[in-house]
């Protein structure tokens, strides 16, 4: 009896103090000037949870910025491919077990996910402000919501994408540039047209700007979820969505389970159009040689979404400096340079083009983003924001009840 | 002539694909009209190259824990799976029903409830840990066939090294363990491809600090790019067989020498 209530005792002075330190760590971090946190960074390993789908991508991040990060912070940078919804469930877990130490330092998240974290309270923050970089470079109120919840300086920025759709220009003309056209199209081109299945992160996309495209923009959702307003207009959606969907590739009976299957279909000839939420998709694929070198991209005129996508820090996150030094590099002009070439990656940058110097912003219209991608110039007059996340969820809900199983 | 029919219909079903994927890994723009790709393309395999360090530590990881599974599952159902072969009682067909659930339920629901227990006992993030979640999800594989084995092989053989005056030790190690040779490996194949293919189990308890070939390749197979995947779906076809291919050679070398056959 003694002994086990020694054994107690012990647990919890060894468990106590460390649980302590770590938050007043957590607060000292908030203070200490950035500089400093560049300093205790230097030496560490830093592991990035990141999707790792793209190939190119991939390379890029194991390439450019491991050895980015090693030459000038001494930081050895590990990449985790793991999908945010994975991971996401990983840090629930460790939380609720009361995890205080995790193997996770920087996530790349946004969107529903970010939404879920920052509510179950799985995320380190707010720590956005402090990097120099954001403070320089981006507009703050480019990052002040993601999917209409607000960010709060608990994510970084890190890139910037938007919603185009791709065609081959060996088979097809003129493309249909607005949703009352695309429908004309599909009803002409019977077999030629789909969209991947939602909850898939494209069609789930697609659908949005059906939406917004049917009911009259976007300007009217951004205040919040509405239950009434939504049940008011999402009928247009609905109607719309199985007014085409006999005309779809296999008379709409199926759809592509996600965008690679879209991708592979659209690679093969089977359907006439494609989509993607990344506008060099087209351009990396003719890289790749998946696409063949005809293929160009165009937006809606009615209204193409935008996002930002982001970085994010977990609560348990054992190397936090380093995490914060990643993300600042992330954001860096540099880094954001790299990764708008088309060759490495293409995203699109997340700064704010006025807050750049005269030769920053040369260095970023001197790239060539190939022959199949869009320019900020077309792509920015049709921009609009993504929907708030709630809307998002009952789109989804509503498309297995209204198009699906109707 | 009626062999060559068999042999067609096989190479039918297990060469052709194997031949379209490594034409896919190769061409990656082969597509509908062309009955033969009119361009090749080494970015698969440039990408492996590249990435050969990568690629060969998860291989390694996947292989190591993967065998550790299957050192780990034969231990644990050898007693039981002879109590289920030689003994009857009330309710066996009721737990041999529940024994075997872990190969019946989902990895997802099995796992989500045992990760809380495993960061609770600081096995996550471990190569030991992972090693236990895969045994206790696979072990079913190994305990079938080794009922089947202590079955067919019966008690005689117990029955006369008991005789001949042996103790229950040597009875095992000398006598059974080796007859029951064929279904350790029936098992064991199981279980190490069961071990080598499962993504999400070791994802999860390995939390990305325990490499995986499957966490390499799952990625990369929900992706558009045909050709890498093709290239490393080819990776992971291939190295069971290869292994496969040593095992039964040993195998057969091992019977030769004890003279079995």
């Amino acid at each position: 009896m003694k002994r086990t209530l020694v054994i107690i005792a012990l647990y919890f002075t060894m468990t106590a103090p460390t649980g302590l330190y770590a938050q007043t760590a957590d607060a000292d971090l908030a203070k200490t000037p950035f500089s400093r946190i560049e300093e205790q960074a230097r030496g560490s390993q830093v592991s990035w949870y990141m999707f790792g789908g793209w190939a190119h991508v991939n390379t890029w991040v194991d390439t450019y910025v491991a050895g980015e990060m090693k030459t000038r912070y001494d930081i050895d940078l590990v990449r985790v491919p793991m999908d945010a919804g994975v991971f996401v469930n990983k840090l629930l877990n460790e939380k609720a077990a009361g995890k205080k130490k995790g193997n996770i330092d920087l996530l790349w998240i946004n969107g529903e996910n970010f939404k879920n974290a920052r509510e179950a309270g799985l995320l380190f923050g707010p720590f956005a402000q402090k990097l120099p970089n954001v403070q320089q470079v981006v507009d703050p109120d480019s990052i002040a919501f993601d999917f209409g919840f607000p960010v709060d300086g608990y994510e970084a920025p890190y890139g910037r994408a938007q919603f185009v759709f791709e065609y081959d220009t060996a088979q097809i003309a003129e493309p249909p540039t607005t949703m009352a056209a695309l429908k004309q199209w599909i009803h002409a081109n019977p077999g030629r047209f789909t969209y991947p299945q939602p909850p898939d992160f494209t069609g789930s996309a697609f659908i949005r700007q059906v939406f917004y495209a049917v009911t009259g923009g976007h300007a009217q959702y951004l205040a919040g979820w509405d239950p009434d307003l939504f049940a008011r207009k999402a009928p247009l959606l609905w109607q719309w969505l199985n007014d085409v969907e006999p005309y779809l590739w296999q008379k709409g009976r199926t759809y592509p389970q996600d965008s690679a299957f879209l991708d592979t279909l659209f690679s093969r000839g089977e359907v006439g159009l494609g989509m993607s939420y990344h506008p060099p998709h087209a351009q990396n694929k003719i890289i790749e040689g998946t696409y063949p070198e005809t293929v160009r991209t165009f937006v809606m005129q009615d209204g193409s979404i935008y996002n930002i996508h982001f970085t994010a820090i977990p609560f348990n996150s054992p190397n936090k400096s380093g995490a914060m030094v990643l993300a600042n590099f992330l954001i860096s002009v540099d880094a954001q340079l790299s990764k708008y070439r088309p060759e490495n990656w293409g995203d699109f940058p997340a700064l704010d083009p006025k807050r750049l110097s005269p030769q920053d912003k040369r260095r970023f219209q001197a790239v060539d983003l190939g022959p199949a991608t869009l320019g900020p110039e077309q792509l920015n007059p049709v921009a609009v924001p993504e929907i708030p996340a709630d809307y998002l969820e009952a789109i989804e809900q509503g498309w297995r009840d209204h198009v699906l199983n109707e | 002539m009626k062999h060559l029919v068999t042999l067609l219909v096989l190479a039918m079903l297990f060469v052709l694909p194997v031949v379209v994927l490594m034409l896919i890994g190769l061409a990656p723009g082969w597509r509908f009209p062309h009955v033969w790709p009119d361009e090749f393309s080494p970015q698969a395999i440039a990408y492996l190259v590249r990435n050969h360090e990568r690629i060969l530590t998860s291989l390694s990881s996947s292989l190591l824990f993967s065998m550790l599974t299957v050192l780990a599952t034969l231990p644990m159902c050898l007693i039981p799976a002879a109590v289920f072969a030689r003994v009857d009682f009330p309710g066996k067909a009721l737990v041999e029903g529940l024994l075997l659930t872990p190969a019946l339920v989902p990895p997802m629901t099995f796992a989500m409830g045992l990760h809380y227990v495993f960061i609770k006992l600081s096995l996550t993030e471990t190569m030991l840990g992972v090693v236990i979640m895969l045994a206790m999800f696979s072990y079913p594989y190994m305990f079938r066939a080794l009922v089947a084995g202590f079955q067919s092989m019966g008690e005689d053989y117990r029955m006369c090294a008991r005789n001949l005056g042996a103790g229950p030790l040597a009875i095992m190690l000398k006598v059974e363990l080796p007859l029951l040779i064929p279904a350790v490996i029936a098992g064991g194949s199981v279980v190490f491809l069961v071990a080598f293919s499962e993504y999400f189990l070791v994802f999860l308890i390995g939390g990305g600090s325990v490499d995986s070939f499957t966490g390499t390749l799952f990625p990369l197979l929900s992706s558009s790019n045909r050709s890498l995947a093709a290239v490393l779906t080819l990776i992971f076809l291939f190295l069971p067989i290869a292994l496969f291919v040593i095992m039964d050679t040993t195998l057969l070398r091992l019977y030769r020498k004890m003279q079995m056959i």
